[in-house]
């Protein structure tokens, strides 16, 4: 099949006369792979739902290429859907679960054999063909439901929190080998969850969702160093902030006086001179130097001293604390970093790529408190 | 000889009302729940010994004294007038547990559907009505279908029917009568089982192209049998050994086991044979629950139970 | 926005046609209680209570009622008593024998009402227990058992136990902190198997049946009355009562406990 183009059209949704998703619009091209990411109650499982088809949404359009499906029944619309409880058929087995959406489609019962078993046989399943579900493991139930959703070929596939249920080990081996799967079967697919880093490995583009709006939409790499605003940076990766006033604006790049030193940083937005601002920086962008270490260009410098070590196990979290006692926390990724002259107490010069940092406006776009 | 060592002793310890030895405390516990369940457990005996005083009256030509006979079984079975009650009620029973299958699986299915405000209200009504006196029931019931009843003076008024309607004393006004009164325990043992079922279930049916009929039929019965199952074993015993809605709705003209039991046991003191015919029920009974447990354990997997 | 799933309009016809069903013949009651006329016509002529007044004079019924009720509070109060300690004993401890024991408290269910019934006359006979009082108590106390038993347990596994292990750690006497910290958690669960049994008590006719000599129980009176044929219209009257009554009972109910409590 063709993959088609999903397009949603200023959708609103009420629930409860409460507004779940606000205008809602967001382009999905043919066989891409999108990631709606966000907290619980974002709107995300929401959007998935008016695209299903399972709720119609108040207001707004839903296309399937140039196929309005709007107000059609899920039963026509020819979507795909994995729950996040698989929702296998517990009174059918495995090949009887594959076979219904083909017999629902009227294929016919030779064809329907085949494509069950090619289907089962592409997941890996084939072993398992007359067992039930309660007696498959989750991984097992994941592919089975992949295999009866993918066997009547729907124009779009619709993922829910596809590995949350999954145990970590198993979450992490799933997530390279459903991308993989995903890709080669090349359609255009949705998926929905509130793991950032689910979001990050499975798709080509993250659209990253907060009280029914899209805050963020863009390459994994883009959202991760390039947040526009302080709930991305937030919500995505780990980030420390350092409050200090803009000093001088000059094109993008701002400097920013921060306890008695100043830095550079480019804003999400252009922001005047005297404005309080946030600059935000990973953990794992900045680097350590002893004090009074010579400075390079496109770097910005800061003295601070150490508070502590926390060993997290494949890293270890350095925390230190600048001359007006703001919290900056270093993540030393391998464990050599960590070698003997790390004594808390000292003072160290931390220091990170300009283009690395944003300035947000102190209480700006992100104004909501931030879920750190 | 070396002395055996000795395990040390424990310490001393100082015993203030709250602090008790540990054996004390162990055997304490031990026996706690069973203790508790005591009183209930008696009642239960009550009702055990009872029943098998029941078993040995049923063996006794005359009163539990003297050798134990089969008499009163073979009576009971063998007589075919008693043979026929037996397959009346049967009978009955069957005809209401299928009439109470079809009409109270919409209401419950309804439920299911409905917003809470109506579920709750249509649940008011059930348990008003179930709470509601039985006799008070098919009292109302005579009202309605009686030769005077309700339904007749609207037909006669309309004209759709030039002699009342014949629905009480027969047949067809006890099964009536049963489906009416027991049809809320096949509402709610079917209501329960749609409750429990996960509602990702029919909407993922329906993204494989089911429309709501197909949906209904091959998800949501099927995985609603074993309410169905139950809600049929309830009202089937409680149908069969019925007393009071024989009596009252068939008056003579029908007579089941109930009133068979009744009128052997208290009316012509016939205590050994009315036992008899208690104890064939009750085997009845018990082997049709079994059977249900069989059926949902060996068949549990189509219809989703575990 | 529309749920996933709906129901017909068949579906919705059949289910309310059924709960009509169920209805009327209480509706019919009031009906003729309330109508000045001894048999049933319809549309009634007239609004009349005089029936109600009659009832006053019918002292069979009185005795009935009073009867039934005193019975139903001794035989719900007996009742609370066997099965809040077995429930107790299910829903919090893990013994040997706790699968048996539920089902045997379970067991009245699969026997029939007659033959329970016949079952405890002979045995009251044979172990010489004439007191019918008793007698009917034992019996109700029995049929209740189960279902309180069940409420009771729901109502205990819904409550938390660390709670308890809390007082008892802060160093309430177990019985104390049953008393003053799980009972007022399961209040509910407690009004919910009263009142059902009170109700099921009350109203019980066939295994009574057995066991009654010469006061008789409400249900009973009124079915001799229903059965002697000769329309009395203040029998309607007093069924429009008890209704009435149960109606306000269960509405009672559900504004306190929430109706789901009490229908299994």
């Amino acid at each position: 099949m063709k993959p088609v183009r999903l397009r949603i059209e200023a959708v609103s949704v009420q629930l409860g006369g409460r507004p779940v998703i606000k205008d809602l619009s967001l382009a999905v091209e043919p066989g891409e792979i999108i990631s709606l990411l966000g907290p619980s109650g974002c709107g995300k499982t929401t959007t998935l739902r008016a695209v299903a088809g399972i709720i119609r949404p108040d207001s707004g359009e839903v296309w399937f290429d140039a196929r309005r499906v709007t107000q059609l029944p899920s039963h026509r619309r020819n979507v795909g859907m994995v729950f996040q409880n698989y929702a296998l058929f517990p009174h059918m087995s495995v090949i009887e679960n594959v076979l219904f959406g083909l017999k629902m489609h009227s294929v016919p019962a030779s064809e329907r054999k085949t494509r069950a078993v090619q289907a089962l046989e592409f997941l890996q399943l084939a072993a398992f063909a007359g067992a039930y579900p309660d007696e498959l493991s989750g991984g097992q139930q994941q592919r089975a439901a992949l295999a009866r959703t993918l066997v009547v070929q729907p124009a779009v596939l619709l993922l829910d929190e596809p590995l949350s249920a999954l145990d970590r080990q198993l979450r992490d081996v799933m997530r390279t080998e459903l991308r993989a799967l995903l890709k080669q079967v090349g359609i255009t697919t949705v998926i929905v969850t509130h793991d950032q880093q689910e979001a990050l490995t499975l798709a080509d583009r993250v659209a990253v969702m907060r009280e029914g709006e899209i805050e963020q939409i863009g390459v994994p790499r883009d959202i991760y160093h390039h947040p526009a605003n302080r709930f991305v940076a937030s919500f995505v990766g780990q980030t420390n902030y350092l409050s200090g006033r803009v000093v001088t604006a000059d094109g993008g790049v701002m400097t920013v006086s921060i306890g008695g030193a100043t830095v550079k940083a480019r804003g999400a937005r252009p922001l005047p001179v005297g404005d309080r601002v946030d600059v935000a920086i990973r953990p794992e962008t900045i680097s350590l130097a002893a004090e009074g270490a010579g400075e390079e260009p496109g770097h910005n410098y800061l003295t601070a001293r150490l508070c502590r070590e926390v060993f997290i196990g494949d890293s270890i979290q350095l925390h230190f604390e600048l001359a007006d006692r703001t919290p900056v926390v270093v993540a030393a990724v391998s464990v050599k970093d960590s070698a003997a002259g790390l004594q808390p107490g000292l003072q160290f010069q931390l220091s990170w790529p300009v283009e690395r940092s944003v300035a947000f406006a102190a209480d700006a776009a992100g104004a909501k408190p931030d879920p750190r | 000889m070396e002395a055996p060592s000795t395990i040390p002793a424990p310490p001393a310890t100082r015993t203030s009302p709250r602090q008790v030895s540990l054996w004390a405390v162990r055997a304490r516990v031990a026996g706690v729940p069973y203790l508790l369940s005591l009183p209930a457990i008696l009642l239960i005996a009550m009702l055990l010994v009872s029943l098998w005083g029941l078993v040995a009256m049923s063996l006794g030509a005359d009163g539990p004294s003297g050798s134990p006979t089969l008499d009163n079984y073979a009576k009971a079975i063998g007589d075919p007038y008693y043979r026929g009650i037996f397959w009346v009620s049967l009978q009955l029973a069957a005809w209401t547990t299928v009439f109470c299958a079809i009409f109270g699986y919409p209401v419950a299915y309804y439920m299911h559907c409905a917003t809470p405000a109506v579920r709750r209200f249509i649940l008011i009504i059930l348990v008003v009505v179930s709470f509601s006196d039985y006799v008070l029931r098919m009292y109302g019931l005579i009202l309605t279908i009686g030769r005077n009843g309700l339904i007749n003076q609207v037909l006669l008024a309309s004209g759709l029917v030039g002699a009342p309607v014949k629905m009480m004393y027969s047949q067809l006004g006890v099964v009536i009568g049963m489906v009416m009164g027991n049809i809320v325990f096949m509402i709610l043992a079917i209501g329960s089982s749609l409750e429990r079922l996960d509602n990702s279930l029919p909407s993922a049916a329906a993204l494989l192209g089911a429309n709501r009929m197909q949906t209904f039929a091959r998800i949501t019965l099927p995985l609603s049998m074993p309410g169905v199952l139950a809600g049929a074993a309830i009202v089937f015993l409680l149908a069969m050994a019925s007393y009071m809605t024989p009596a009252m709705l068939g008056a003579g003209f029908v007579k089941m086991i109930g009133n068979l039991i009744y009128e052997q046991g208290i009316a012509m003191f016939d205590m050994p044979f009315a036992a008899a015919i208690s104890m064939i029920v009750l085997t009845f009974s018990i082997a049709l629950i079994a059977l249900l447990n069989l059926v949902l354990d060996r068949f549990g997997r189509r219809f989703g139970a575990r | 926005m529309t749920p996933a799933r709906q129901c017909g309009v068949s579906t919705t016809l059949i289910a309310w046609t059924v709960l009509a069903a169920l209805v009327v013949p209480l509706v019919i009651i009031a009906v003729l209680a309330f109508s000045p006329e001894m048999a049933l016509i319809l549309p009634p002529p007239s609004f009349s209570t005089k029936w109600f007044g009659e009832l006053l004079k019918r002292e069979q019924f009185q005795t009935g009622i009073v009867y039934s009720a005193q019975l139903a509070l001794f035989s719900a109060a007996f009742g609370l008593f066997a099965s809040v300690g077995v429930a107790y004993a299910i829903a919090r401890y893990r013994f040997p024998g706790r699968g048996l024991i539920h089902g045997l408290v379970m067991s009245p269910l699969i026997v029939p009402e007659i033959v329970t019934g016949l079952a405890l006359l002979i045995w009251f006979n044979q172990v010489a227990l004439r007191w019918t009082d008793a007698r009917i108590v034992l019996l109700h106390s029995l049929l209740v058992l189960p279902f309180m038993v069940r409420v009771l347990t729901a109502s205990l596994q819904q409550s938390d136990r660390n709670l308890e292990d809390a007082a008892r750690l802060l160093g309430a006497h177990p019985v104390t902190a049953f008393v003053r910290v799980t009972l007022p958690t399961i209040r509910q669960g407690i009004a919910a198997a009263l009142i059902f049994a009170v109700v099921v008590s009350f109203h019980n006719f066939t295994a009574t049946l057995f066991l009654i000599t010469n006061k008789e129980t409400l249900p009973i009176t009124i079915f001799g009355y229903i059965r002697a044929g000769g329309s009395d219209p203040a029998t309607a009257a007093l069924s429009t009562v008890l209704i009435g009554v149960t109606s306000l009972i269960v509405l009672a109910v559900d504004r306190w406990i929430g109706i789901e409590r009490v229908s299994r």
